[in-house]
């Protein structure tokens, strides 16, 4: 089983994935691969306390995420693994995650934005990051949340 | 029947402060508010009756976020008092009569979410009021008094017009339906919680074979004691119902 | 670790019934900002430049009402410390910020997702054998939730400030959650057969049958629900549905 779910998502965990995409993957654990998050304590306490119940949330650097997804430490589970930039996709890539296709979210950038969906404004770096993640072979699919259709990066870029 | 008509107005407009501008007892829940407004016009039980269904057809929409669903406080007001008010016989209410004012009222909170949207858009105006005050303490104060006030007239408007309105239309045409559309629609009526009671489950259904174990023994242990056969075993549902969570307990806490 | 602060009785039930306003000037620029700011501005310290409050406490504030009595007395324990030089106005802001997505989130999930169906369930019964007193029932079941939940927020928040996260965690709401959501779905599969006994009598094999088919009805809603048919259609479904099957005379209604 292992991660059944990327997505890319600027918010992390809030109520579009819990209240959207828990429904639909029906996953007992999450993980967040973010710096920026697995050092701040304060906000790692409310990600938490937001995730239901008996589904074990892990808020780790990227690094060390990737790191332990490969160990096989995630298999028994269906998770979701969540990344707040597209550049820590990148990341992950690089340290060796294997990985097919991507959901993307959320992105918030400030200034000039292209519009590529509900609550998905990218700026030129997320573009160009997003246009890498696509030339190493994984599939980008734009979709807020499971009510709405999903539609491929590649027809918007 | 004016003076009748104003006093469930005013009660209304009190009872809709409860949904949003003040409180939040849940007086504005259609459990509370249909029997209230039940009461109000000598007919608590038909109240209790539409309060449940309504509650129950209401457990959709939440105001989660930003989000503003359509409004069950109307709902509840609107269909109770036009059912009480324009009762066609003396004796009793017919449940076709409570199905025929439910659709129309619910059809009509569709128009009314707009109105609902552009008054909370126009309330932008009670920031400004707050500040242009001296202090905070008295512009806001004076901004929630007049959201207040704002909210109450919203309710009390809407009520008395559209009650008084709809009143002698929705009486008109049901003395027109036809009688072989009331069997029918007696049955809908009695099988309107289940709208609700669909979209609760499926906001429940996070943790997999969790609805069929639990629910499932829901319905064996009323089954079985309704019955009656021999009400010690309605403690199978229970039983099953137990043993499934323990057992879905026991795998997830093996992962 | 901070120390823990109190107010006067008086100031707590002012403070409780100010949370009351909290929506009153709903909108959809600031949300509940300007409650928020009601609700505050009698007890934030003064000598503050009375321009610059007013910009910091009308700008957006969303979360949850039964929970906003907690970031209130928080923020309320914070300003003062602000004041004696402790912490920036910063700080506060972000504080605030932080907490009124996380606890929007976690609160509008227990109070409307979980408590308010809960207490509504469990009030049907009631209304059966209760008759009128079934309002009071809910009104209580309800309250003595919210209530406690208010009360105790403003008073932890206050009193913790900075450390809320810990009384937060030590409230164990998603564990809560849990436990009441199994309950709702037991209520729910033993609603079923109780609202087919309000018409049939239950012995008959005719009550069999309707609680079949009722359970058959739910299970479409369930999934109608899943594949998002509007509600419209639903209504429609079921009013042509209920019409055939009366007019086919399978059931007599």
């Amino acid at each position: 089983m292992g991660i059944v779910l990327c997505r890319i998502d600027d918010r992390l965990i809030h109520g579009q994935v819990v209240e959207g995409w828990f429904h639909h993957v029906h996953p007992d654990l999450v993980v967040v691969a973010d710096d920026e998050a697995a050092k701040n304590a304060f906000q790692r306490s409310l990600m938490e306390m937001v995730v239901p119940y008996g589904i074990r949330t892990e808020i780790l650097p990227v690094r060390e995420a990737v790191a332990r997804c490969l160990a096989g430490e995630f298999a028994p589970y269906r998770g979701i693994l969540l990344f707040r930039y597209p550049r820590d996709v990148l990341q992950a890539i690089s340290c060796g995650l294997p990985m097919k296709e991507i959901n993307l979210g959320g992105l918030h950038s400030a200034g000039k934005t292209q519009f590529l969906g509900q609550g998905v404004n990218a700026s030129e770096d997320d573009l160009m990051e997003l246009q890498a993640i696509l030339d190493s072979g994984i599939q980008v699919e734009v979709q807020p949340v499971p009510a709405e259709p999903s539609v491929d990066l590649k027809s918007l870029l | 029947m004016f003076g009748d008509l104003l006093q469930i107005a005013l009660a209304g407009g009190l009872i809709g402060l409860d949904r949003l501008a003040f409180g939040q007892f849940m007086i504005s829940q259609p459990i509370v508010a249909a029997p209230l407004i039940g009461w109000m016009l000598d007919d608590v039980h038909t109240g209790v009756l539409i309060g449940v269904v309504l509650e129950l057809f209401w457990f959709r929409g939440l105001p989660v976020g930003g989000y503003v669903p359509k409004d069950a406080t109307l709902s509840a007001i609107l269909t109770t008092g036009i059912c009480l008010l324009g009762k066609p016989s003396v004796s009793g209410v017919d449940a076709a009569w409570l199905a025929w004012v439910f659709l129309w009222v619910w059809g009509l909170l569709y128009p009314i979410g707009f109105l609902d949207r552009w008054l909370r858009k126009k309330n932008a105006r009670l920031i400004r009021m707050a500040e242009a005050a001296p202090s905070l303490r008295r512009g806001a104060g004076r901004a929630t008094w007049t959201g207040i006030g704002v909210f109450f007239l919203y309710y009390f408007l809407l009520i008395l017009l559209l009650t008084g309105l709809f009143l002698p239309f929705l009486r008109r045409g049901y003395a027109a339906l036809p009688e072989t559309l009331w069997g029918g629609m007696r049955f809908f009526f009695f099988l309107l919680p289940s709208i609700g009671i669909g979209s609760l489950i499926a906001r429940k259904d996070l943790v997999r074979g969790r609805v069929l174990c639990t629910a499932g023994g829901g319905i064996a242990f009323l089954l079985f004691l309704t019955l009656g056969e021999a009400p010690g075993i309605a403690l199978v549902g229970l039983m099953v119902a137990a043993l499934g969570t323990v057992y879905l307990e026991g795998r997830r806490k093996a992962l | 670790m901070n120390k823990k602060r109190s107010l006067p009785f008086v100031q707590w039930i002012r403070l409780l019934v100010r949370s009351f306003f909290l929506q009153a000037a709903w909108n959809y620029e600031n949300f509940q900002g300007v409650g928020f700011a009601y609700m505050l501005a009698p007890f934030l310290p003064a000598g503050a430049d009375g321009r610059a409050q007013s910009r910091r406490y009308l700008q957006c504030f969303n979360t949850n009402p039964y929970l906003a009595g907690m970031i209130a007395g928080g923020t309320l324990r914070l300003e003062e410390e602000c004041a004696e030089g402790r912490i920036s106005t910063e700080q506060i802001d972000l504080f605030r910020d932080d907490l009124t997505g996380a606890l929007g989130a976690l609160g509008d999930s227990f109070v409307w997702g979980t408590l308010r169906p809960l207490a509504g369930l469990l009030t049907v019964p009631a209304a059966m054998f209760l008759e009128r007193w079934a309002p009071l029932f809910f009104l209580l079941l309800y309250n003595s939730v919210t209530l406690g939940l208010r009360v105790s927020g403003i008073v932890n928040g206050y009193g913790s400030g900075l450390d809320l996260l810990q009384y937060l965690k030590r409230l164990e709401l998603q564990k809560k959650m849990y436990w009441m959501n199994g309950l709702t779905l037991f209520a729910v599969g033993a609603l079923m057969p109780l609202w087919v006994m309000q018409v049939l009598p239950m012995r008959s094999f005719a009550y069999l049958g309707l609680c079949g088919f009722f359970f058959v009805v739910v299970v479409g809603a369930w999934m109608g629900e899943r594949k998002r048919l509007p509600l419209p259609l639903q209504v429609g479904l079921l009013l042509l549905v209920s019409h055939l099957l009366v007019r086919m005379g399978w059931i007599s209604f």
